[in-house]
């Protein structure tokens, strides 16, 4: 890159100069100066489907439920707590892609983390809605404040999501400031409102000693934090489905169950989230193949990890096939639901676990491939562990309609799930519109190699 | 043309006084209760056209709140058209002190369908306070929360809480730190 003529800096940086700093604010402050035709389009599309959504959700709420959806005695929760499940597993992709690998100084989190926190911050906000969509009487929603009992574990539930989102919004926001700054000195053109936004939010900041220490002890902080925090939020939802009273739930295995499919699943979001940042935004120079190298290697961990509860999880309750258990076993195995199940088996955890050994299979476009089969696999895979778990109650079911056996969801519900899924590309889709999806000063301090300190770069 | 319209309408007359031959016979049920040696029976007395019927099956029920609680097994009417069933006295009875009793015949062959609903006050008041429990337990009410776990709760929330707020107050502190430059 441009290094020949730096006299000024090549003295105090060896590896990276300011001018390559300047190319590289340019580069990745491209996407927020300018929205080209399909950006705009895109961005129309999203709020369509999540205007339908809200539609169908007014549909839902005006008429009797019992007319807009399938929801019966059995099968109470449908579609929207598988989803409200998926999207919390999803959420813990900030905590392994932002804070673990920070951590554990894999500095190749570094052009990554940004993107992590604002799916993070998304998909738990998603998650809160698509509970909201469940609810019998969403009016009623604050009576769990007022009327809760500190035992449940829906108040807990609803407790550590609180906490989680407002960790996860202060850990985007804090190394955001140093980048709102960036923005409001080198972005140009731009509306007054907007640039006002980045006045206010970056703190005044200049980039002082003093600030940049603040700024790290915080960050340090609240990296430490959140990964109790990701860790518990999933284990509470893994807690609501292992203290109700049903015998495929009743499982002391459950939380790190659920906690190591989503790991898995945040892996494999991971990868479709930068390939498609990547190509969207031209950061092919950011957002190398080395990252997809190491992301694959990780998919591959997270598989044999989560293939190993499934392992407990179904075959120590096959190998007794209790009465209790036979039915829904063999329902996931040979029944009804077997072509489900084997499927979410093969490219949920087999696929990933074994094509990514092979490093052409690494390579961007194969492991995008293979981790959208794992995003739609990890989807379907909550929707078997809640609606078919559900079917098959403790005492038979006995004299009632037919219908209420069996549960697919409604033309409402499906419309409300995609809109939750639209409403979260969305969210990062505009964030990364009004803020540089990745963090400039993380990335140039990487680049540094601890030979100076990010200060010094204006 | 007219031939066609007579035939028809002899035939349909032919069916209609067929199937009014064939129509089920009515029949009604009155329930009693008496007590046979210290325990209590509920004798079902099928009736039609003021004669009683044998050989109808009856089945009783008591109403609950969300479906039919079934009582004993499906009696057969005798020769004096009286169904007879044990009565169970332990039953929990309604806030208002009473059991609505229900005997039904279901699809008999010359009688149908018909049911008759009856009040009784043999049972028993459900002692609900055994319900309310008065101890601190994972099971029990909001205000019945084990101490242990209340005070666990609020420590972790006010320490995750307490180091949220910690933080937020240190980004206010890089607004003022924002004089002092290197």
């Amino acid at each position: 890159m441009i290094k020949n003529d730096i006299s000024l800096d090549k003295t105090t940086f060896e590896t990276f100069t300011q001018e390559e700093y300047m190319v590289m604010k340019s580069d990745l402050l491209q996407p927020v100066q300018k929205i080209g035709i399909w950006g705009k389009v895109w961005i129309g599309f999203l709020i369509t489907i999540c205007l339908l959504g809200i539609y169908a959700y007014y549909i839902q709420e005006s008429k009797s439920k019992y007319v807009t959806v399938s929801l019966r005695d059995y099968t109470m929760w449908g579609v929207y707590i598988s989803n409200f499940v998926f999207f919390v597993a999803l959420s813990l992709i900030g905590v392994l892609m932002s804070a673990v690998l920070k951590l554990t100084h894999f500095e190749w989190y570094r052009p990554l983390s940004r993107i992590a926190e604002i799916i993070a911050v998304a998909a738990i906000m998603l998650a809160g809605v698509s509970i909201v969509a469940a609810m019998g009487r969403p009016d009623r929603l604050h009576f769990l404040v007022l009327h809760g009992r500190i035992q449940s574990p829906i108040v807990w539930d609803i407790i550590v999501i609180m906490t989680y989102l407002v960790t996860s919004l202060i850990l985007l926001f804090i190394p955001l400031i140093p980048s709102l700054s960036t923005c409001k000195n080198h972005l140009n053109g731009k509306p007054k409102w907007q640039m006002k936004m980045y006045e206010i939010l970056s703190f005044g900041w200049e980039g002082t000693a003093e600030q940049w220490k603040i700024l790290k002890k915080s960050m340090k902080i609240l990296t430490v934090l959140v990964i109790p925090l990701g860790v518990s939020i999933h284990t509470v939802t893994a807690w609501l489905f292992a203290t109700t009273l049903r015998a495929e739930w009743d499982s002391t295995n459950f939380g790190a169950y659920f906690v190591s499919g989503a790991f898995l699943l945040g892996v494999a979001g991971m990868v479709v989230a930068v390939f498609v940042i990547r190509k969207a935004y031209n950061l092919e120079k950011y957002l190398t193949e080395m990252h997809f190298d190491k992301l694959g290697k990780a998919l591959v961990l997270m598989s044999f990890i989560y293939i190993y509860f499934n392992i407990n999880e179904y075959l120590v309750p096959a190998y007794k096939m209790s009465g209790l258990h036979a039915n829904h076993l063999l329902s996931l195995f040979t029944g009804d639901e077997a072509f489900f199940y084997w499927s979410v088996i093969l490219f949920g955890m087999v696929i990933p676990g074994i094509l990514p050994l092979f490093p052409k299979m690494r390579k961007p476009l194969p492991l995008f491939i293979i981790t959208i089969g794992v995003v739609i696999a990890a989807w379907f895979k909550r929707y078997l562990i809640v609606i078919p778990g559900l079917a098959h109650p403790y005492l038979p079911i006995q004299d009632v309609p037919n219908s209420w056996k069996h549960y697919s969801p409604s033309l409402v519900e499906m419309t409300i799930v995609a809109a939750t899924f639209a409403a979260m590309l969305l969210i990062v889709t505009l964030f990364s519109r009004f803020f540089p999806i990745i963090s400039v000063w993380e990335v140039a301090e990487g680049k540094l190699e601890g030979k100076d300190e990010i200060i010094n770069y204006k | 043309m007219k031939k066609y319209k007579y035939i028809l309408t002899i035939c349909l007359g032919v069916f209609f006084t067929l199937n009014i031959g064939a129509q089920e016979k009515e029949a009604t049920m009155t329930l009693s209760f008496a007590k046979v040696d210290s325990s209590d029976v509920c004798n079902v007395l099928v009736v039609s056209e003021g004669k009683p019927v044998a050989d109808v099956t009856v089945k009783l029920f008591v109403q609950r709140l969300f479906g039919l609680l079934p009582i004993g097994k499906d009696v057969t009417t005798d020769e004096s058209g009286i169904a007879t069933f044990e009565f169970p006295s332990n039953i929990p009875f309604n806030s208002d002190g009473k059991l609505i009793v229900l005997a039904k015949v279901e699809d008999d062959e010359n009688y149908g369908s018909f049911e008759i609903k009856s009040e009784t006050n043999i049972g028993v008041k459900e002692d609900l306070t055994k319900l309310e429990k008065a101890e601190r337990s994972l099971s029990g009410s909001r205000d019945n929360a084990p101490i242990y776990f209340i005070v666990a709760s609020i420590s972790i929330i006010t320490g995750i809480w307490g180091t949220l707020i910690y933080v937020v107050l240190q980004i206010f502190k890089i607004k003022r730190k924002k004089t002092v430059t290197i």
